[in-house]
């Protein structure tokens, strides 16, 4: 973190901003009142949820707010200019030279028949007046700075050519190429796997500190903002509700608002026996439909009568501003949104993988050598020269079991194949070889030759809500379904059933009757667990069951698959790139990579040494909501090979922090297990790979 | 690497829809007629003179080695001869082939510079007068019938202002005394090279109304889908990109959405092209210009068989040949169809 010097004056300055966007004939605001200062140097956080206007302040600041927006009110002053009554070519001047964005999509915001380096050049012939080749060879500078590898490959590639982080890195080497006093970045890292975004994160704190320019973050991610930034502002349904350090707002948040967001994320190493969630009822009103009073007020746990009117922004005397009626009673620690204050439960129980598996007894599901391998279609070239055709590797040999009642925690990054292999369980996708038993009974690779008994036994919950409801039946008629055809009820039994089933996901019962497009992301999600939970299933695989929804909703998600599951003693997997989300609801965690998998152990373990290098590399990379904690620091050179391609002997090689040299690219790895009956997939003798590392989330 | 495997596919696809035709364009010559013979002889036949064909046309043989003397016919050059002329129908094409395709390029030269550019302008400032007056030009150069239009360009320059002839490809004049070599045939590049430039000139102004008209269409169909395309792409988050990092409008426009927006317009001229080879039949009467049109006409009305079926012949190898030439110039110009 940098200093900042307080005799300058801000570089941007925003006071009571109000912007709309206009539907039809109606104004409607996206932000209200909304006022910040950026100091020269300073990284500011801008932290809320979807619709909470954090992008809208972003492109006002920008003046890019396309047709529909107006600023209907407020000042933006930057560097000492009135930024609003600049005309679009006085813009120009300050676009790309003093001011420049990092934007959300990398892939979205490059041009697709525009070579990436000819893209960066542009730029800096139009603002640095360079020639053709001195331009070419300060991109190449710029690349390197971003720490592209291979900066003359990257400058030569199109931009589907190139992954995701890289052009993430071309991005922010186009927005600092002009040393630009503002950098916004909104959401920079959002799309990206974490170890990418870890090495991003980093690369761009250095340069932040380099160029003493001043950025405002723009994110959802409470983690991200507490690694990066020195102040954060936190935004909810248009308003800024608490603006404040990073330290003070993670150890005294004051909105009853930011106390539910922090408590609404599991934290890394955190598990349902130990801590619950505290989830924040309810969402996030609608742009048109916010309350009159204070816009928290009807998910707030705190409102009392005087809420029914807009609180204003109080600034606090030490430096802090929030906007609540009740912030001196929360400062004071009479009262906090945080019902179920944050501690532990009871210890994690001390039994080793092996002594669960028993004790756990039937085995539910059964994967032995599981491989789902898609051929690729050979070119001409190929189909003239006659070679073979390549194969991606998905899902390449895994062998798993899960006991009753169990649930399972299949964590990866994306190109791991963990998606697959749910979808290989479930017969969506046909498994190419190997065996999945279920209950003891074979199951056939292709849906279409499962029995009943087996379709009724198995169901899913998808990542996207939108997609797994019929927009054309009633949330009633889409919960029938498989109550009527699979566990074969009457329509009077069905009937009842949803109404119980729709109390169990905690939505009234008139839900019945309504339309999925009349109804949240949120509760679709709801609907779509009760759903799967509707036939009572042995197993239930979830994907990235939380991922599309909001922070504030997730909490309550996560905590209803957790009742639900105990209630029907489900056997679960949960499939999911995020490790703390995985670490907080699994009882075993299985950790894959590039179709195979690298470690199983017991979740309260998989947070402590020995882990398998890959595991130790996702835990120093996940960003941590609290600033207190100390995390270590290991970063992953590349990217992910190739499925197509993949590495000899142990798959990890090409990236491992702790290769060992040619016994790990000539053979594979053999399984190993600890003290603990936890299994590591590595040449290194578990006791060795424990002393070599460390904690990697350490409490100060 | 990937663009090369794209161009190969691209071409094989192209040399099998080749053959296919040709397959087809023999059966609609041989097959379709009850007697081929018949009516290769022509009216009123005697038997002898049937059989005489029957074996000259080698119609005894079985069908693979009918095709295949066809297609030797075909490819060194001999397209047949024509029922109404008797002429080789290779060199009739000869001379009018070069003049449509004349007319035809320079008239698609024209859609190019007049309509993406206005087409582009159109889409940036959307509701603009200047959109809505190019609305209206392309609404009149889709539905305005195009012998109308002919006829008014004549009134206007030949019979008001007087400024430029009524029809034909040169004057009598420079027919007379200055005479284009034939090289190609195409008089523009013919008196180029020799350095004739009088009938250079004279063969310009004659071609501006014929080319004027016959681009009407073209143009209104390029102003519409490159208007709606340029919608789309500056709708796209890397033009955002683009203008915030202070690019010049000027560029975002015609350099930086205008090549992610211009694919679909060439391939619609593409097709504008072919179709005016033969389509501009109207225009050639109107203009007195010997072109491929009048040709077709009137092997159509006198049921010239293989005087059709090579001019279907010839315009299905143009039709691919510019659809290839369309498909590799998109490798270039966007390289995401390469891949998939
Ligand atoms: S003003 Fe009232 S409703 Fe709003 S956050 Fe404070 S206590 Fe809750
Ligand atoms: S086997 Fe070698 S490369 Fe693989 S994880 Fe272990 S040390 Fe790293």
């Amino acid at each position: 973190m940098n200093t900042i010097t307080k005799d300058q004056s801000p570089t941007l300055i925003i006071e009571d901003l109000t912007v709309a966007y206009r539907y039809g004939d109606l104004l409607l605001d996206a932000v209200r009142d909304f006022s910040l200062q950026i100091a020269a140097g300073q990284t500011y956080g801008l932290v809320g949820e979807s619709g909470s206007g954090k992008t809208t302040v972003a492109m006002a600041v920008m003046r890019y707010l396309g047709d529909t927006g107006v600023v209907r009110a407020g000042k933006i002053e930057f560097d000492g200019r009135d930024l609003l009554s600049l005309n679009t070519s006085e813009m120009r001047q300050v676009w790309g030279a003093e001011m420049s964005l990092v934007p959300q999509n990398p892939l979205s915001s490059l041009n697709p028949s525009i070579r990436v380096g000819e893209q960066l050049s542009e730029i800096l012939r139009h603002h640095q007046g360079l020639d053709r080749e001195t331009a070419r060879v300060k991109t190449l500078e710029l690349f390197r700075m971003v720490q592209l590898p291979d900066p003359q490959w990257v400058a030569d590639s199109y931009p589907h050519q190139i992954s995701g982080g890289m052009r993430q890195r071309v991005l922010i080497a186009m927005a600092l190429s002009t040393t630009p006093c503002l950098l916004i970045l909104d959401e920079p890292t959002t799309s990206l796997d974490v170890t990418t975004q870890a090495s991003i994160l980093d690369r761009m704190s250095e340069l932040i500190i380099d160029l003493q320019s001043s950025i405002l973050y723009v994110t959802h991610n409470l983690g991200v903002v507490a690694q990066i930034c020195d102040r954060v502002a936190v935004l909810y349904a248009g308003e800024l509700v608490e603006d404040a350090a990073l330290e003070d707002l993670f150890r005294m948040p004051l909105h009853p608002y930011t106390q539910g967001l922090l408590d609404s994320v599991p934290h890394l190493g955190e598990t349902k026996d130990e801590v619950q969630l505290g989830a924040i009822p309810g969402q996030i009103p609608a742009l048109g439909a916010r309350p009159e009073g204070c816009v928290f007020e009807p998910r707030c746990p705190l409102a009392i009568q005087i809420c029914s009117q807009r609180p204003p922004i109080i600034s606090t005397n030490n430096g802090r501003k929030v906007r609540c009626h009740r912030w001196e009673e929360i400062a004071s620690g009479s009262i906090s949104a945080r019902e179920i204050p944050r501690e532990f439960k009871k210890e994690g129980t001390e039994i080793t993988l092996d002594q669960y598996e028993n004790e756990h007894g039937d085995t539910i599901l059964d994967l032995r050598d599981v491989e789902v391998h898609f051929p690729l279609r050979r070119s001409i070239r190929e189909v003239i020269i006659t070679e073979p055709a390549r194969k991606v590797k998905a899902v390449d040999g895994i062998s798993l079991s899960l006991q009753r009642a169990q649930t399972l925690g299949l964590v990866g990054e994306s190109g791991s194949g963990k998606t697959t292999l749910g979808r290989a369980i479930v017969g969506l996708v046909e498994r190419t070889n190997g065996d999945i038993d279920l209950f003891g009974i074979s199951l056939p690779p292709a849906l279409s030759r499962r029995d009943f008994k087996t379709l009724h036994q198995l169901q899913m919950v998808f990542q996207n809500p939108e997609q797994a409801l019929n927009p054309y039946l009633s949330i009633g008629a889409s919960m029938r379904r498989p109550l009527m055809r699979l566990a074969k009820k009457s329509r009077r039994e069905a009937d009842k059933e949803v109404a119980n089933l729709l109390k169990a996901v905690q939505l009234p019962p008139d839900y019945a009757f309504r339309m999925p497009n009349q109804i949240s992301g949120g509760e679709k999600q709801r609907v779509a667990i009760a759903r799967a939970f509707a036939t009572n299933p042995g197993l239930l695989v979830a994907d990235e069951p939380v991922s599309s929804l909001d922070v504030s909703v997730q909490a309550s998600i996560l905590n209803l698959l957790n009742e639900l599951q105990i209630e029907h003693e489900t056997t679960m997997l949960f499939i999911s790139h995020n490790l703390a989300v995985v670490g907080y609801l699994a009882d075993v965690i299985a950790v894959i990579y590039l179709g195979k998998l690298m470690e199983v152990s017991r979740s309260q373990d998989l947070f402590k040494p020995p882990y398998h290098p890959y595991t130790e590399a996702l835990l120093s990379a996940v960003p941590i909501p609290d600033p207190s904690i100390q995390q270590g620091r290991i970063r992953l050179k590349g990217d992910v090979p190739s499925p197509v391609n993949t590495p000899s002997g142990c798959p990890f090689h090409t990236r491992c922090p702790h290769f060992l040299g040619d016994i790990c690219v000539s053979k594979k790895p053999v399984w190993q297990m600890d003290a603990n009956g936890n299994r590591i997939y590595c040449h290194i003798p578990v006791e060795e790979l424990g002393a070599k590392q460390k904690n990697m989330i350490k409490q100060e | 690497m990937q663009r090369l495997d794209y161009i190969l596919k691209r071409m094989v696809m192209a040399i099998f829809v080749l053959i296919s035709v040709s397959i087809l364009t023999f059966f609609i010559a041989r097959v379709v007629p009850s007697n081929p013979a018949a009516a290769w002889v022509g009216p009123h036949p005697t038997k002898e003179q049937i059989e005489k064909a029957t074996l000259e046309l080698g119609l005894d043989k079985p069908l693979y080695v009918q095709y295949q003397r066809y297609m030797q016919d075909l490819l060194s050059g001999d397209l047949g001869t024509s029922v109404r002329t008797h002429q080789p129908i290779l060199s009739d094409i000869k001379t009018f082939l070069p003049a449509t395709l004349e007319l035809v390029f320079v008239g698609m030269l024209i859609a190019v510079l007049i309509g993406i550019p206005l087409g582009v302008l159109s889409g940036a400032f959307k509701g603009s007068w200047l959109d809505h007056f190019t609305r209206l030009i392309s609404i009149a150069g889709v539905s305005m019938p195009v012998f109308l239009l002919g006829l008014l360009l004549q009134l206007l320059f030949f019979r008001q202002l007087g400024l430029l002839p009524l029809g034909a490809r040169v004057s009598t004049e420079v027919a007379l005394f200055h005479p284009v070599t034939p090289i190609t045939r195409m008089y523009l590049i013919d008196s180029a090279v020799t350095g004739n430039w009088t009938a250079f000139k004279d063969a310009s102004i004659h071609l501006i109304l014929p080319a004027l008209a016959l681009a009407t269409y073209p143009i209104a169909l390029a102003i519409r889908m490159t208007r709606s395309t340029m919608i789309e792409v500056l709708n796209e988050k890397y033009i955002m990109a683009a203008r915030i990092s202070g690019i010049r409008e000027r560029s975002v426009l015609f350099i930086l959405a205008l090549k992610n927006a211009i694919v679909p317009t060439l391939n619609a001229l593409g097709l504008a092209f072919v179709y005016s080879l033969t389509g501009a039949i109207l225009i050639e009467i109107i203009f007195s210009w010997p072109g491929l049109g009048t040709y077709v006409t009137n092997a159509v009305l006198g049921v010239d068989f293989p005087v059709i079926v090579s001019v279907t012949l010839i315009m299905t190898v143009f039709y691919i040949a510019i659809n290839l030439i369309l498909d590799i110039l998109q490798a270039f110009i966007d390289p995401r169809v390469i891949i998939g």
